[in-house]
């Protein structure tokens, strides 16, 4: 009865978008076409909200560029029954747009009215949000679009950086301090101790990106429960945790035996037997514990490395000139850079997008949308059983284990927006 | 076209990506309020907005849209209806236990009115807002850079109110959600103090100061078990009940006063789920609803029909309405940036080592800034003991440096000290002056001494966050609002009804009411009768029975299903009351209805319920197998097709079965013969009935009864049960009545005694009581007497019997 109901109203829907197809009223008013007409050349940019489609339509190169703003955030494919989703307005001129139609017997990607298809949402969260709708409708209802390699997603920028005469647009906060680092060296050294000559230049720039990277890992350690002051003394002590013939116990002998050169400090092993994993526990000022494979990782492998390479701006003291002149003493690695970036950002100005509204059409287009110099994500799936878990475990009904996901992976997270 | 960059990108990657910034952003950053302050980021900025531009609780209001747009642009980038919905709800008396904000304008209403717009409202800071941003300038907290790192924002306030326990929070994050209940101040802050001064007490004694929690709409909680729940482990389900009372209106008509509602509850969709309710009549007796809400506070009315009991109509209000809600208690809130889901103890525990934290930021910054202060003073108090070397100093000097190095060297000064002697005004070297100087420095080093002695012990630390927390009860604290009810003492029904006999009918239509057994008069035999019910057209009374107000009733229905209620629970209605429709009292499915009631004291006392179909079959059942109906129903016999039950008789195993049918046959056999089965079984055969006959009565009965018989024109007769033979179960029976002439079908067969009386209903509503002894006693197999006087197209509708005595086991 309620199956029979559905289908029903699934063709009915089905029905509305394909009779709407071009000549929708609708859809003319919101779809600003190109005037390209081989599909192998077009390409459209769902675009998040009127405030960016605006951008966006403005900005476009209009021979081969269409533009389709959504509003709102669209219905989760997922959740939803097939009619409804087929019923919610937005997908109705998504489907229309695309010209497929939709379900087992109707869809035909050789219908399919544009070659590339480009998510262009907000580089903000709840542009993130949106992209996993989309995603979810076109995985569960235009899988085709996805195998033939057709589906793609902008990558708008996070930041406008100008200093001095130099502009940059930057997705991420990384490349950012990259860039920073960059201008800075140009007329800035460091004085090592056991050095004769200051290092200066594409040294020194290696130098910093190196420790850049060696405080990311470091931070993803201590966030994990390894006690800085620890790992700090492992690092110290050369201890190599992914040496082969290293285990457990090796690792936890190691561990204690810097915990016992510290204050206050103790560690001890429990589990490990009997199927439950290893951990170490750490008593101290901030007790805390960890499994020993943290120590395994190539993570740490890679730290260790770093370690290796920056170790003498770890030992410090070290004497950071800056092109003014200025001079600065510094005893550890975390002050060595808060001075260096301080040094970096004078004379900053940081634009952070939130919005792709933000942007005038001329920067969207320079940035995100022409073909010459933007970076497109082009979506694969070479996993359909992992795909369809993750769809099935992040967009669906059950609470329970999104939520455990969420646990398991809150570590992870890049771009944290508060 | 050229060849452009791409990265390829899995898309379960960028599903986990994409939606873990989301998850996590929402959780960290927007739904979830912070354990220390209690504020979801929003609310913090607003409140910051406001303290940077200053609309303290003293100062002019200022427009809603000026805040908004200013904690919009600098702090949160996000949309401006988020920002001043937040806002609003920081005004709303009914919202927040303790509003935040003060404003001006409208601000909604409990009924759901939205707030004006925000060019039209105006808001300043509550008085008790300043105490959750007092000493913020303190560096009292973490301040970090905002979204274009062109501002400064707390990432915390350093509030003195316990806000996130007496206001309380709500939020749905992605895969969790939060909602705190708010408290009272006074209540939150002894326990606070109660755990200062041990920190080892248990959630019990906490709950000796803590009730639990304190809505600002008032009303009542309803039960504790819930409350101690949440309090230990985070969670728990607490009820919310509407207060209601009962008012005397003019011209002796009685009404349901609600005058405060449950947390969270609409007034105007409650007032519309009322409306609803009564017109579906799933609801009876309310005959006038109006809101009579006014500055005064909020008054709904409902008026009820006279004969009606308000309690009832109470009762099924909190059954059916928001008049009764649930609140699920979930206290999850961020510790560190992580959610987590805490207990009571926790929660304040976290308050205090908080407290803890920004006092003793608080005394270090008042510390660093006495010690530069005494420096100052102590360089000023050198400079006055040497005026007069200073002023040569001074008058000799080149320019302001020369002066300046020659008071650091010749009095040993810092240079601090040196400029501010420079900078000193001449009038401070008045002999008043100079005093003062000395004195501000004595002070000062008191002062000092003072907050060392305060960083450096403990007592003396949390003596001041407890002298703290006494001065926000002294000023902030209120009585509690919402009254926490017993639920083991509340009364229930029966504790004020009276047990009393009633006759309780129920017409073919579905309708049923309970009478007073003293309204029907006993008449002598032939009589007209007095009318029974006032049946609607084309209705007739089927089932009339007498049962006392505490008994149970089990409805068995001719599809075999068993519905309970209490025999209270049936509107009561005078003598000619046309009762309540059944759908009100019982949920029956289409097509079904009762065909016999079985009044039951308790199902504690043992034996039997036995059934009779209209085929023939009997079965019998334990009666406790029936003692946990469900509000549905549940299955009471399994029935074959076209079947329907038509008696279900109580029993005590040891007594004898009789069957009658419409052509006038019974059958007479021990009830030893039927074994007991389960509560769905189908049963055995007790009559062998012709395809044209049914069956229309069956009695369990004992030696020493006389069986009444009554055909459909009023017709019967009494005849002593040895006149009828024992015979084995399953057989044709024997002739009891002849149904030809004047007589009619049977409609009735009961079993009585010479002092029984029995009612007699007629299908137009005519209903008459006969005496047992007054009925002719004759012998089977004849035509029996008139027992009714009947008009013309009248007939019998059903008959019953009335014990003389008040009865110990009661029956039909």
């Amino acid at each position: 009865m309620r199956a029979a109901q559905a289908r029903e109203a699934a063709r009915k829907a089905r029905e509305l978008t394909r009779k709407g197809g071009r000549d929708d009223e609708g859809l003319s008013a919101k779809l600003a076409d190109c005037s390209e007409r081989d599909p192998q050349f077009r390409e459209i940019f769902l675009v998040e909200g009127d405030s960016a489609g605006g951008s966006a339509k403005q900005g476009r190169d209009r021979k081969v560029q269409a533009v389709l703003p959504l509003r709102g955030k669209i219905i989760n494919a997922e959740k939803a029954r097939y009619d409804k989703v087929l019923s919610h307005q937005e997908i109705r001129l998504l489907i229309s747009a695309l010209g497929t139609g939709i379900g087992p017997e109707e869809f035909d990607i050789a219908k399919l009215r544009y070659h590339k298809v480009i998510l262009m949402t907000d580089a903000d969260v709840d542009g993130a949000h949106i992209r996993t709708l989309l995603l979810t409708f076109f995985f569960r209802h235009m899988v085709s679009i996805i195998e033939a390699g057709r589906l793609f997603i902008a990558q708008p920028p996070l930041f406008k950086v100008k200093k001095g005469k130099a502009e940059r647009y930057l997705m991420s906060e990384r490349e950012m301090e990259e860039f920073l680092l960059a201008q800075w060296v140009e007329k800035a050294s460091i004085k090592i101790p056991g050095k004769s000559q200051p290092v200066k230049e594409e040294a020194l720039l290696e130098a910093l990106k190196r420790a850049l990277e060696f405080r990311t890992l470091f931070a993803k350690f201590a966030r994990r429960g390894v006690p800085r002051a620890i790992l700090d003394g492992l690092l110290r002590k050369k201890f190599r945790g992914t040496k082969r013939g290293v285990g457990d116990t090796e690792i936890f002998a190691a561990v204690r035996e810097v915990a016992s050169e510290l204050d206050g400090w103790n560690a001890e092993l429990v589990g490990g037997d009997n199927g439950d994993a290893a951990l170490i526990q750490v008593t101290g000022p901030h007790p805390t514990a960890f499994s020993p494979d943290m120590l395994k990782s190539a993570d740490y492998a890679q730290l260790f490395e770093c370690h290796g390479e920056i170790a003498a701006l770890h030992k410090g003291p070290c004497t950071v000139v800056d092109d003014s002149g200025k001079e600065v003493v510094t005893r550890t690695l975390d002050e060595l850079m808060e001075v260096v970036m301080g040094f970096a950002k004078e004379g900053l100005s940081l634009q952070r997008y939130k919005g792709l509204g933000e942007m005038n059409p001329e920067q969207l287009w320079e940035t995100t949308m022409n073909p010459e110099t933007r970076t497109l994500l082009k979506v694969t799936m070479d996993d359909a059983v992992g795909a369809d878990e993750i769809f099935t475990i992040l967009m669906g009904d059950a609470v329970e284990p999104r939520r455990e996901f969420i646990e398991k992976n809150a570590l992870d997270v890049v771009n944290l927006d508060v | 076209m050229s060849p452009e960059r791409q990265t390829p990108v899995p898309i379960e990657e960028e599903m986990r990506k994409s939606y873990l910034d989301y998850a996590m952003s929402v959780i960290v950053g927007r739904a979830l309020p912070d354990i220390r302050d209690g504020l979801k980021p929003v609310h913090r900025r607003v409140l910051y907005t406001m303290n940077v531009i200053g609309v303290a609780w003293n100062r002019p209001y200022k427009k809603a849209a000026r805040i908004v747009g200013d904690c919009m642009g600098k702090y949160h980038p996000h949309g401006d209806s988020a920002i001043y919905e937040a806002l609003v709800r920081m005004v709303q008396e009914f919202s927040l236990r303790y509003p935040l904000v003060d404003g001006q304008g409208n601000f909604g209403s409990i009924d759901g009115d939205p707030a004006a717009a925000m060019r039209y409202t105006e808001a300043r800071l509550a008085k008790i807002a300043h105490e959750m941003l007092a000493d913020i300038d303190k560096d009292t907290v973490e301040f970090v850079p905002n979204y274009d790192e062109n501002e400064q924002e707390p990432v915390v306030l350093p509030t003195r109110i316990p806000n996130l326990l007496v206001n309380g929070s709500s939020g749905i994050a992605v895969g969790m959600a939060t909602n705190i209940p708010p408290h009272n101040l006074n209540e939150i802050v002894d326990g606070l103090v109660m755990l200062i001064d041990n920190p080892d007490t248990a959630v019990d004694d906490l709950m000796k100061v803590i009730p639990g929690p304190d809505f600002p709409t008032r009303g009542y909680i309803y039960g504790r078990a819930g409350i101690r729940e949440a309090y230990s482990t985070g969670r728990g389900i607490i009820t919310l009940r509407a207060k209601a009372h009962v008012e005397k209106l003019r011209g002796g008509r009685e009404a349901i006063i609600v005058t405060e509602l449950p947390y969270q509850v609409n007034k105007a969709t409650l007032m519309e789920k009322i409306g609803e309710l009564i017109r579906d009549k799933r609801i009876e007796g309310i005959s006038e609803r109006r809101d009579e809400s006014s500055r005064e506070g909020i008054r709904i009315v409902l008026e009820i029909g006279r004969g009606e009991m308000p309690q009832i109509i109470i009762n099924q209000l909190y059954k059916h309405t928001q008049m009764q809600t649930t609140f699920g208690i979930i206290m999850l809130a961020l510790v560190g940036r992580r959610p987590q889901v805490v207990t009571l103890k926790q929660m304040l525990t976290e308050f205090i080592a908080f407290r803890r934290e920004v006092v003793t930021r608080r005394t270090k910054y008042d510390l660093a800034r006495a010690e530069e202060k005494a420096h100052i003073l102590e360089g000023l108090r050198k400079a006055v003991d040497q005026l007069d070397l200073v002023i040569r100093l001074i008058r000799q000097a080149e320019h302001p440096e020369a002066a300046k190095e020659a008071l650091i060297r010749r009095l040993d000064l810092s240079e601090i000290q040196a400029k501010h002697i420079l900078d000193m005004r001449l009038q401070r070297l008045t002999q008043l002056e100079r005093h003062k100087i000395v004195e501000e420095h004595e002070q000062t080093l008191a002062l000092i001494t003072d907050l060392k002695g305060i960083l450096s012990s403990e007592q003396r630390l949390m003596g001041i966050i407890k002298e703290e927390l006494a001065a926000l009860k002294n000023d902030f604290g209120d009585e509690r609002r919402t009254e926490i009810l017993e639920e083991t003492t509340d009364l229930t029904i029966e504790d004020l009804l009276a047990d009393e006999e009633m006759v309780v009918t129920i017409t073919r239509s579905g309708y049923i009411k309970r009478t007073h057994v003293e309204s029907y008069r006993s008449q002598k035999r032939g009589g007209k009768g007095v009318t029974g019910m006032e049946t609607k057209e084309e209705d007739i009374v089927e089932d009339l029975f007498v049962a006392s107000t505490h008994s149970f009733l089990l409805f068995f229905t001719n599809k075999g299903k068993v519905h309970w209620l209490k025999v209270h629970e049936i509107p009561e209605g005078g003598r000619q009351a046309k009762g309540k429709a059944m759908v009100n009292v019982l949920s029956l499915a289409e097509g079904e209805a009762v065909a016999t009631c079985v009044p039951v004291r308790d199902f504690e006392s043992g034996g039997y319920i036995l059934f009779a179909t209209k085929k023939g079959t009997v079965k019998k059942t334990e009666l406790s197998q029936f003692s946990h109906p469900r509000s549905g129903g549940i299955l009471a016999i399994t029935l074959e097709a076209g079947d329907e039950v038509i008696a279900a008789r109580r029993t005590d195993g040891q007594r004898e079965v009789l069957i009658s049918t419409k052509a006038g046959l019974i059958i007479r056999f021990p009830e030893e013969e039927v074994r007991p089965m389960g509560r769905t079984a189908g049963g055995v055969r007790g009559i062998d009935v012709d395809d044209d006959d049914q069956v229309i009565a069956a009695e369990v009965v004992q030696e020493g009864v006389s069986v009444f018989t009554i055909t459909e024109r009023g017709y019967g007769k009494r005849t002593p049960l040895e006149e009828y033979r024992l015979q084995g179960r399953g057989g044709k029976g024997i002739i009891d009545i002849k149904t030809e002439g004047r007589n009619g079908s049977v409609v009735g067969m009961l079993q009585i005694r010479e002092s029984d009386d029995i009612l007699a209903v007629t299908t137009k509503g005519q209903m008459i009581r006969v005496h047992g002894g007054d009925v002719t006693s004759q012998g089977r197999n004849t035509m029996g007497v008139r027992i009714i006087a009947l008009d013309a197209d009248d007939r019998v509708g059903s008959v019953a019997r009335v014990e003389a005595e008040q009865p110990t086991e009661p029956s039909s």
